[in-house]
């Protein structure tokens, strides 16, 4: 097993315990590990957790007219959660949660889709990058205007079929390398020390609630 | 001179227009011929119908001398031919450099101890050693059409068809990819703008112009 794959196992474990059992004090060590191990991005963490948490707001609001403890739990769980897998995938590029996804033997086409999704939502990142610097080049001022929203609408078409371009010229890659429904990756990083102190932080958590679930 | 390639009467038609009919073209061993023309004459979709990517609507191709009829028959020639797209970013399926270079092999079974080695000489062979771990969408572009090729070339096909290879490269990997190119002892077919690399490199240079394949030197 090799480092990607723990930490994917360890984020697994952390939401199942922290989304299906009763609140405690004690699911913050895993949270404290992970956060003081990415401590130098703690407030980019938290600047993204801060912007994740205005979807988080409404569903609480929702919920709050029907059952008020109710949405004060749903409004720690998800935090904890989103924090938890924010901190812990603060670095990574998503590639490593493919290639992990890989050493647990999921099925090839799976972790192939995973990953032209993630190469996809990459370029057209890039792309998109592209694209703001030229409408910045060309003085294009967005305001709330029919010719901005047209911009909009045209910026978004294209890319829509630029994805359409990109994935057929993709195909024929494929066929010319011999691609058949499997990418072959490489273990690449060992089991760090962090990772197996977080590991038995959240095994002593899961001994605990399972411990009081039968007791 | 044994032929690698000949193209018999090939002709196509996209949605929109007629891009060539009744081409014919013979790549001989270890040749390297050029293809130009100017924007949309078809001069990629030409090389993909070479490469067996896209079927011509008319006319049929040789490799080795054994008439391809369809694209299915094209698979057993696919190690021996090896086509490097214009954008290269569509080359790539694999993540890190290392990985992505090994895939062919991998593909076609070979065991990842027997491909990790024969990456590492590769490698070694471009002076790419040095980005073996990195990601790939993390390179320059010289860096990623050198990459990509010692994708290709890893499979030791005996065809090369590479779709602008110096496409906006800076003058320094330019240099580089015509060095590598010029050292490779493969039937190499190369659709390109840039003169000066072509003739720095191939024997033969074919314009693609309204339809037809002229030789123009």
């Amino acid at each position: 097993m090799n480092k990607e794959s723990f930490i994917l196992i360890n984020v697994f474990l952390y939401s199942i315990i922290v989304a299906f059992s009763s609140l405690q004090f004690i699911f913050l060590i895993p949270l404290f590990i992970v956060l003081y191990l990415e401590k130098e991005n703690f407030f980019q963490i938290i600047k993204k957790l801060f912007f994740l948490n205005f979807f988080i707001v409404v569903l609480v609001i929702f919920v709050y007219f029907q059952n008020k403890n109710s949405a004060i739990e749903l409004f720690f769980r998800t935090n904890l959660i989103l924090l938890f897998n924010l901190a812990i995938f603060y670095k990574s590029k998503g590639y490593d949660i493919v290639r992990a996804l890989d050493t647990l033997r999921f099925p090839s086409k799976i972790v192939s889709v995973f990953y032209f999704t993630l190469s996809l939502i990459e370029y057209l990142m890039m792309d998109f990058k592209k694209t703001k610097d030229s409408l910045k080049s060309r003085g294009f001022n967005g305001n709330i205007s029919i010719f901005s929203y047209q911009i909009y609408g045209n910026i978004f078409a294209m890319i829509f079929i630029k994805a359409l371009k990109k994935s057929e010229d993709m195909k024929y890659s494929m066929n010319a390398r011999g691609f058949e429904d499997r990418i072959y990756f490489l273990n690449s990083q060992s089991i760090g020390l962090s990772q197996k102190i977080l590991f038995a932080s959240i095994i002593v958590i899961l001994i605990k609630v399972v411990y009081e679930l039968f007791s | 001179m044994s032929c690698s390639v000949n193209l018999r009467s090939i002709s196509y038609k996209n949605e929109k227009k007629e891009l060539f009919k009744d081409i014919s073209l013979n790549l001989g061993h270890e040749e390297k011929i050029a293809i130009i023309g100017s924007n949309g004459s078809g001069k990629s979709t030409l090389l993909k119908i070479i490469a067996g990517l896209i079927s011509p609507n008319d006319g049929y191709i040789e490799i080795f001398h054994n008439k391809i009829e369809n694209l299915k028959e094209f698979k057993k020639y696919r190690s021996d031919i090896a086509y490097l797209p214009q954008d290269v970013t569509n080359h790539f399926l694999c993540p890190t450099v290392i990985e992505d270079v090994i895939f062919s092999l991998r593909a076609r079974g070979t065991s990842k101890e027997i491909a990790l080695k024969q990456a590492d000489e590769i490698l070694k062979e471009l002076e790419i050693s040095h980005l073996k771990d990195r990601i790939i969408f993390d390179l320059s572009g010289g860096e990623q059409k050198i990459v990509a090729l010692a994708g290709l070339l890893i499979l030791k096909p005996k065809i090369l068809l590479l779709d602008e290879p110096t496409n906006a490269l800076d003058e320094q990997s330019e240099k580089r990819v015509v060095q590598i190119l010029n050292s490779i002892k493969k039937s190499m077919i190369i659709v390109s703008h840039h003169k000066s690399f072509i003739e720095s490199l191939t024997t033969s240079i074919y314009k693609l112009n309204d339809g037809s394949l002229e030789k123009i030197n």
